[in-house]
């Protein structure tokens, strides 16, 4: 587990389902670069998709929003995909207000199960 | 203008923060907006998007900046106001980002961004709702 000062922690669990990275905290400009950063680097050679479970994040802005767009089209060029799963209603209403929970080049966003 | 007007102001709540541009001021920021809007009648979901809204006003200045950023919190009798000003880092170059745009279409009622010269200001409006 990583901690991005105090607003932020990632945890990092490879499953048969991908390469999956849980935050929980707050997602702003302060934060977003940890979170870059992780995405960055996935697991190994893995053509597994890399799943974000966001279901822990309290706040979003679009400093994040950003950092997952560029995130998702790096892992794209590199042959893999983004996957947002489980999130908070915080993240499933900016990703609505930002059309962003539509087809995008960057990222899919997969039915949330709540 | 994008900074509340003296008239605006008038009988009304207001100070101003100076900031570092140091995003993990932001918090700070989110609280101090959501305290103030928690001082009048609107809702829960509004206060969140006065938070919401100052974040990404103020998001905007630490980026393009350069220097100190003035935030002006205030509750005039229609509306929480929050406007910023800083000296641009580029002039030439600013715009805002369209997802930022996009995010204060949806949480405030109003928000407006000016370049003067070397200088930005910007502001974003929650309606209070009306009395009586």
């Amino acid at each position: 587990m990583t901690q991005a000062g105090d607003g932020l922690s990632i945890t990092i669990d490879d499953t048969e389902a991908g390469h999956v990275i849980k935050v929980a905290g707050e997602l702003d400009l302060a934060s977003a670069p940890e979170l870059s950063s992780v995405l960055a680097e996935p697991a190994g050679a893995s053509t597994l998709p890399v799943v974000l479970d966001l279901s822990g994040v309290t706040f979003i802005d679009s400093s994040a929003l950003r950092a997952l767009l560029l995130a998702g089209r790096q892992l794209a060029n590199a042959g893999r995909k983004l996957q947002i799963g489980p999130r908070s209603d915080v993240v499933s209403r900016v990703l609505e207000v930002t059309q962003l929970d539509q087809q995008t080049e960057a990222f899919q966003v997969l039915p949330d199960p709540a | 203008m994008p900074n509340p007007s003296a008239d605006e102001l008038q009988s009304t709540t207001s100070f101003d923060l100076v900031l570092p541009p140091d995003p993990e001021l932001l918090r700070v920021v989110r609280l101090v907006a959501s305290g103030l809007a928690s001082f009048t009648d609107l809702s829960l979901d509004a206060v969140e998007a006065v938070r919401v809204a100052a974040d990404e006003l103020v998001s905007t200045f630490f980026q393009a900046g350069q220097g100190d950023v003035t935030v002006r919190f205030a509750i005039t009798e229609a509306s929480v106001v929050i406007a910023a000003s800083a000296t641009l880092a580029d002039a030439a170059s600013f715009t805002l980002d369209p997802l930022t745009d996009r995010i204060l279409d949806e949480v405030a009622d109003g928000h407006s961004f000016a370049v003067d010269g070397d200088e930005l200001t910007g502001r974003i409006d929650v309606n209070l709702p009306a009395s009586g």
